[in-house]
């Protein structure tokens, strides 16, 4: 575990920078792709990649001075260079043995990582792998140097890396890592990617906001050009520049989002393993279904949706798929099925996952809620199985204990609820008993520059970010009934509790005086809804989220301040905080 | 001797004649000055946002060229009793340790050049204003002229406690 101390330490850290970077996306398809060849053994592409991976880390490796990182990847090359060869065949086992040892090339990886690079006992999975290798092979062949003896058995384009040396082969982008083999795609990746640092994608994400703003100003003073004063053609050819400016203004923000964009396949990639696992640990049959792969979401939505959907998936697995025996008692086919798909509405990513388990069980959930008092019982059953189905997302509801008694799921819900909550998206759960759970998590596209919907209370303009809002009602007042004291809207099948906008965000109550036909505006955020009653509605714009500064920047229920068109400023609701104040209000 | 900020002006250390520079202004009928290295720039009254929740000496914030930064209003800070704003009321933008923000105040006056030697340390009881915020004191020829600390006078540890 030496590295050449003569290198400079800043060139070496750069270049041990690349090689994780680097690393981590093979690491990521070696995951993905190890458990496509479970199901498909015999496709030749799939193991040519995977061998590919393996062959390039431990060049990379053994370069920088990686020994164990280089030679167990050694190892696993040996044996996937005899099942490329048809010397040795698919089987579980051998399976998890590779799968084992590249858990423990992870954590090698991640030893390179933080720095701290200690000696690991490999000699028990490198035996593993021997035995797996000898498994069967004939006795006396001799595993020379794989990438000499590669026997090129397909058509495929096989880019072994002759000279590992090279610190950016960049030969694997970041789609390749979730799309099936693609044969030929590959060929001239090299040159058209380029890594950026993402703080120069972020000023210039700052800049793009500035410019939109300025956008909005300058269309906005050219609407109220006087023609008589500027003249008729003067005042046509502005009117021409500014429809132009806008118009590539728009088309230029399209542009700086799409480059902080990533797949969705980048997050989807490691459930296969995931689901793989856990099904093998509770002897279930489960088959992970991914579409929408290709789905692009802003980088730093990306980072926080990984976690909240390991938590479905996981309850998903463990909760709702049930026994195979169970399943064909059921009439169900004994292999269950979770479906993951992603796919863009409107300015909303929306992130679908469905099982075919057994439900959830509305009334266990029922007992649970008014064991925790959090309602009558007269109040809680009365209540609809699907407001019912939202207390699995109350912090505490969700214990395992719950859910091993009870029904279904639950564990770590609250985390779902808070990471969701924090992108501003929503989520609606919808179950059926026998036939399984599917749970909807809806995103807004970026988080930087927001469409926002224009309201009036109270005399102040305000800001709710439009993918948060569901519905704009103009309601009568025969709609509205009271519980205990607090107005809430019957709206079609829904009870929805109604807050006065501007009372509540200055924390002085909830006198709710409704007006004779009030406007409300139906907010949602993860699993809740919120009606927001206003006095006017005053249109649509495009904001960008301006900090308050450091003095006012904790104001609870406020996002941020944005500058509109004709130069005023506005707030921008925070809607987790506005939910805050409304729940301690109630 | 005077609580002073290490490498500030009024060190006194510093020779005698060194000179600063302020810019002097009025709340009510009493003078305050500011060191002119701190003011970024002087405005007129502008539309003020409100924001909902602030301390109440915060004013709300503004458009500053498009920086969103918060208006504090010194009435309020010291507790004197409101005034309607009139075309003599002034914004004066300062910069406190990176963090801008504006001050309203009934009129800008004038930038004073006083000898670092004239300031001195503040009477225990001197004027409405809370002793904790002044720095010194300036005896001018007729008026006296009150230093203010500023980042007493906005303090941000102060404005979490508060909200």
């Amino acid at each position: 575990m030496t590295t050449d101390a003569n290198l400079e330490l800043d060139d070496m850290k750069e270049i041990i920078g690349d090689f994780l970077i680097e690393t981590d996306e093979l690491l990521h398809s070696l995951d993905t792709n190890l458990v496509k060849l479970e199901s498909a053994p015999d496709d030749l592409n799939l193991l040519n990649e995977i061998f590919r991976a393996a062959h390039t880390i431990k060049g990379t490796s053994s370069f920088l001075g990686f020994e164990q990182v280089t030679t167990l990847t050694h190892k696993m090359e040996d044996v996937l260079n005899k099942l490329r060869k048809g010397e040795l065949k698919v089987t579980p086992v051998r399976m998890d043995v590779l799968l084992e040892s590249l858990d423990l090339l992870k954590q090698l990886v991640e030893m390179v990582r933080s720095g701290h690079i200690e000696s690991v006992d490999l000699s028990g999975i490198l035996a593993m792998l021997e035995v797996q290798m000898e498994g069967g092979a004939a006795p006396g062949t001799t595993i020379a140097s794989p990438a000499a003896t590669v026997a090129q058995p397909t058509t495929a384009p096989i880019r072994v890396m002759e000279s590992a040396a090279k610190d950016q082969p960049a030969s694997f982008d970041k789609t390749t890592a979730a799309s099936p083999v693609r044969p030929g795609a590959e060929k001239k990746v090299v040159d058209q990617t380029i890594r950026v640092d993402v703080n120069r994608l972020d000023s210039l994400m700052n800049l793009m906001g500035e410019l939109v703003l300025s956008r909005n100003s300058l269309v906005q003073t050219v609407g109220t050009i006087n023609k008589d004063e500027v003249g008729g053609l003067h005042a046509e050819k502005l009117n021409q520049a500014a429809a132009s400016v806008n118009y590539i203004t728009t088309e230029l923000q399209m542009a700086v989002m799409r480059m902080r964009m990533q797949p969705i396949g980048k997050v989807f990639s490691k459930f296969p393993r995931l689901v793989r696992d856990l099904s093998r640990d509770s002897k279930k049959q489960i088959d992970l279904i991914l579409t929408g792969e290709e789905t692009e979401l802003d980088k730093s939505v990306i980072e926080e949706i990984g976690d909240p959907l390991v938590h479905i998936i996981r309850n998903s697995c463990d909760h709702g798929i049930e026994l195979p025996k169970v399943r064909e008692a059921g009439g169900k086919p004994a292999k269950g099925t979770i479906k993951l798909d992603a796919c863009q509405e409107g300015s909303n990513i929306v992130i679908r996952i469905q099982d075919d388990g057994k439900g959830l069980d509305p009334d266990a959930i029922r007992e649970k809620a008014i064991e925790r008092g959090l309602g009558t019982r007269a109040e809680i059953e009365k209540m609809a199985d699907r407001d019912i189905f939202r207390f699995i997302f109350e912090a505490g509801l969700s214990t395992a204990k719950v859910v091993t008694d009870v029904s279904g799921r639950g564990v770590g819900m609250d985390v779902v609820r808070t990471n969701i909550e924090k992108l501003n998206g929503q989520i609606e759960l919808d179950s059926k008993r026998g036939a399984g759970t599917t749970i909807t998590i809806k995103l807004p596209l970026t988080l930087a520059i927001l469409q926002g919907l224009l309201v009036e209370a109270d005399h102040e303009v305000y800001i709710l970010p439009l993918s948060s809002v569901i519905e704009t009602v103009r309601t009568e007042q025969s709609d509205v009934s009271y519980i205990n004291q607090r107005p809430v809207l019957r709206l079609r099948d829904e009870i929805i509790p109604i807050i006065n906008f501007a009372s509540c965000l200055r924390g002085q109550g909830n006198a709710v005086a409704l007006a004779e036909k009030p406007y409300v505006v139906v907010v949602g955020l993860a699993e809740q809804k919120l009606g927001i009653n206003i006095d006017r509605f005053l249109g649509q714009e495009e904001v960008v989220i301006k900090s308050l500064g450091s003095y006012l920047g904790t104001t609870e229920g406020v996002a941020g301040a944005t500058i509109l068109g004709d130069g005023r400023i506005r707030l921008i609701i925070d809607l987790i905080g506005l939910f805050n104040l409304a729940r301690r209000k109630r | 001797m005077m609580k002073t900020e290490s490498g500030s002006k009024l060190d006194p250390s510093a020779a005698a004649s060194e000179e600063l520079q302020l810019v002097s202004f009025n709340i009510g009928s009493e003078e305050f000055g500011v060191d002119i290295l701190k003011v970024q720039e002087i405005n007129r009254m502008v539309e003020i946002t409100r924001v909902p929740r602030a301390p109440h000496y915060v004013e709300g914030v503004i458009n500053l060229r498009g920086k969103v930064i918060p208006i504090v209003d010194l009435r309020k800070r010291f507790n004197l009793q409101m005034k309607e704003y009139d075309k003599n009321t002034r914004i004066v933008v300062v910069d406190i340790n990176g963090s801008i923000m504006g001050m309203i105040v009934d009129a800008v006056s004038e930038v004073l050049r006083l000898p670092a030697g004239t300031i001195e340390p503040p009477p225990d009881i001197v004027t409405g204003v809370n002793s904790e915020y002044i720095k010194g004191v300036a005896k001018l020829e007729s008026r006296l002229l009150i230093f203010l600390d500023l980042s007493k006078v906005i303090d941000v540890n102060d404005l979490v406690k508060v909200n």
